[in-house]
């Protein structure tokens, strides 16, 4: 019992060192705006920043986002410091970083750089990059009411998180991928109209690629099933197939994986990768009759759906080779399967990958159907 | 000795394993990884054969003391008058240094992680203050509020590692292949030194200790426990962040407790988890502050023992106490300008300190075995 009163008394007497309390530095959370997005764009000598808030109540307006431009991030944050009538920006709470297109093109290493050493942001806060647009944009006009950026990403990511889909890369991820292989894969965005009620939302724009920190390629959203299989797995996506009749036939992808085996020359060299996919569909949607044959019409499905998986694997390991870049992380599968040999190489993975023979092998299997069509045929 | 001035070798080994929690956090992760890249959380392991050894030989020696003795007596009648007190004066003098080294990182550590406008004059101040109270005292409530602290802190890193699994990949330390065991051995050396200081420092506390059975047994077990959680610790680390952001970062265990959500609720614990950081820091500090000043005493032939004095009492050599604390405090704040500064003296000069500081032990032991004088 002392014990506990002791332990009890010190975390009591603990507390205000955090600087809540006596130490003059305490500030009053009405008196503070909560920053949850900051968007980041390029502007001649500079940076512009785009701060979005977290609405006050629920029902309120979000308080309407900042902006502010210097030499760099931290001389922008400062004006936007002078500019904002809140007595306090609080920026512990950031929730997204987004990059605008051309800030991306001019390259990611100084604001990654910027969040590692921040005593601010989190290192886990995810990053997306605004392809076709400014983050500015984004950030002051996607959302309507209460909805701002922030609700939607938050809404976008719990999807993904619900659907077992990839979600979006952080900050901490995207610098450790920069520096081990000098690519990384970063969520895409776009600026566009909501169907629902005509407002402006962050639509889905695939993946960005980034060699060097610097944006090298777009991968369609389309293609994120071969990005999301090559890196391990995936599941809760839909893709579209055409059946016997040239019908549209959608295929919702259950589960998905992939092993990426390294094929070896006797004198050590690598030769090549064996890329072998498994994925496992539903029918979702189909226009099929009755009276077919269903059994045909299976097989000649999954053969579609092994074909358009194989199609969009060979997209993005065809981009690998020619931006001479492993983005996917290729090279954590293989050294974990081959460790020794692994190290022996001369060269990082994605120079080799020009060079080396890769064979693609995907296995497809139609679970069931949700289409009575198909399941009803006893 | 009175008996209510005595105090337990878990009790003295529990002063140990906190006060070694300061440094390994502030410098264990990122110096072992700088060496040791992604198979850095193999290092503390590593040392354990080395750091078992030395803790065999450090028992041998404090086998010899008899009713009473510390580190220190031991130290003068291994080495005999001169060198025995030039070897007092040595640690003394090293200690007080060590005391306001560590008073320094701990309020570079509220700088950087908490209060990055203010200065580390306040906190140097402040926590030197409590050590040198804790020093005037007795060593018995400083051991036993060690020992009652220490589950605080381990509870805490238990819990901060369970939930930081969540985030940790398997790429990010493995795989480790043979050319990765030099650098994995070298990594083993920010972790062996920080530890050494956990073995041999609360030796000077000794004399409150009664000689029992099987020290040899639980200062190997203290060392297995330690190298554990100091492992555990550097996976969690690494296996967040990866090897190149772990060098990149001034204070990786708290910036990972910052990215850490508990129940998707509660966030940004870095703070209070920095200011739980003051116990091993305070007690580090008191430790080498404590056994400074009883190595200083006893170099002046004053009988070091704690007799209950007041506070104020100057008599016994106990001035000494309140010069050391004062030249503590002025080393802290001397010391290391900015974190640059800062930084030389924790990689290079501390280390180098600490490793002369824990291997004149068996050097000690061995002349005075060869002397017979033990």
């Amino acid at each position: 019992m002392k014990k506990i009163a002791l332990y009890s008394f010190l975390f009591f007497f603990l507390l205000p060192l955090c600087g809540c309390g006596v130490s003059g530095q305490h500030r009053e959370v009405e008196q503070m705006q909560i920053i949850q997005t900051v968007g980041v764009d390029y502007t001649p000598g500079g940076v512009r920043l785009s701060l979005a808030a977290a609405a006050e109540a629920d029902g309120q307006e979000t308080p309407p986002p900042l902006t502010g431009t210097g030499r760099n991030y931290t001389a922008a944050l400062d004006r936007i410091r002078e500019s904002s009538v809140e007595e306090e920006l609080f920026l512990g709470h950031v929730q997204n970083l987004l990059v605008g297109q051309e800030a991306a093109e001019h390259g990611l290493e100084d604001l990654l750089g910027t969040v590692c050493r921040s005593a601010d942001l989190r290192l886990d806060m995810p990053l997306y990059i605004v392809r076709g647009g400014s983050a500015e944009e984004m950030v002051l006009g996607a959302g309507s009411g209460s909805r701002g950026i922030t609700e939607i990403l938050q809404a976008t990511d719990s999807r993904s998180e619900r659907r077992q889909a990839a979600q979006s890369e952080t900050s901490a991820a995207l610098l450790r991928s920069l520096s081990r292989r000098g690519g990384a894969l970063a969520k895409a965005l776009r600026y566009e109209s909501a169907a629902e009620d005509g407002g402006k939302t962050a639509a889905d724009a695939g993946l960005a690629v980034l060699a060097d920190g610097v944006l090298a390629a777009w991968i369609e959203p389309e293609d994120a099933i071969g990005v999301e299989l090559l890196r391990g797995g995936t599941a809760g996506r839909e893709l579209s197939v055409l059946d016997l009749g040239g019908l549209p036939v959608t295929l919702a992808l259950q589960r998905g994986e992939s092993r990426v085996l390294p094929v070896w020359n006797e004198d050590g060299s690598l030769r090549g990768l064996d890329v072998l996919a498994q994925v496992r569909a539903a029918v979702l949607e189909t226009a099929a009759e009755s009276g077919e044959d269903l059994d045909h019409y299976e097989d000649y499905l999954t053969a579609q759906l092994e074909s358009a998986v194989s199609e969009r694997i060979g997209r993005i390991l065809r981009l690998e080779r020619q931006l001479k870049l492993d983005f996917l992380a290729l090279d954590e599968r293989v050294s974990l399967s081959s460790p020794e040999r692994w190290q022996a190489l001369d060269a990082p993975l994605g120079e080799l990958l020009g060079s080396l023979e890769i064979s693609i092998t995907v296995r497809g299997e139609l679970l069931h159907s949700y289409d009575s069509t198909m399941d009803g045929r006893g | 000795m009175k008996d209510t001035e005595r105090f337990s070798r878990r009790q003295l080994l529990s002063l140990g394993a906190a006060a070694v929690l300061s440094p390994a956090l502030r410098l264990y992760p990122a110096a072992s990884v700088r060496l040791a890249g992604r198979g850095a959380w193999l290092s503390a392991l590593c040392c354990l054969p080395p750091l078992m050894l030395y803790a065999w030989l450090y028992c041998r020696f404090t086998a010899a003391r008899r009713e009473g003795e510390g580190l220190g007596e031991l130290t003068l009648r291994a080495l005999g008058g001169k060198l025995g007190r030039a070897a007092l004066l040595l640690y003394g003098l090293w200690l007080l240094l060590y005391a306001g080294f560590v008073l320094r990182a701990a309020a570079e550590r509220f700088v950087v992680a908490i209060f990055p406008d203010s200065g580390p004059g306040f906190f140097v101040l402040t926590l030197g203050l409590a050590a040198l109270l804790a020093s005037l005292g007795s060593p018995r409530a400083l051991v036993r509020t060690a020992r009652m602290l220490l589950p605080v802190l381990l509870g805490v890193i238990v819990l901060l590692l369970l939930f930081s699994l969540r985030q940790a990949e398997l790429t990010n330390l493995l795989p480790l292949t043979e050319e990765d065991a030099v650098p994995v051995l070298l990594g083993a050396l920010p972790v062996g030194q920080v530890l050494l200081l956990g073995l041999y420092a609360p030796g000077f506390l000794l004399g409150g200790v009664e000689q029992r059975e099987g020290e040899l047994r639980a200062r190997w077990l203290w060392l297995l426990g330690l190298c554990l959680l100091l492992s555990a610790l550097c996976a969690a680390v690494l296996g967040c962040f990866g090897a190149e952001i772990t060098t990149r970062l001034s204070l990786p265990f708290f910036t990972l407790v910052r990215n850490l959500v508990f129940f998707r609720t509660l966030e940004r614990l870095e703070a209070p988890v920095v200011s739980l950081w003051l116990i091993p820091d305070f007690l580090l500090a008191s430790l080498s502050l404590f056994c400074a000043q009883l190595c200083l005493r006893l170099l002046l032939g004053a009988g070091p023992a704690y007799r209950g004095e007041a506070l104020t009492d100057m008599r016994r050599g106990r001035w000494l106490i309140w010069l050391g604390g004062a030249a503590a405090i002025a080393a802290g704040l001397l010391m290391a300008p900015n974190a640059r500064a800062l930084a030389l003296w924790s990689e290079r000069i501390i280390p180098i300190g600490q490793t002369a500081a824990a291997g004149l032990i068996p050097i000690i032991y061995m002349v005075g075995k060869s002397k017979k004088r033990l």
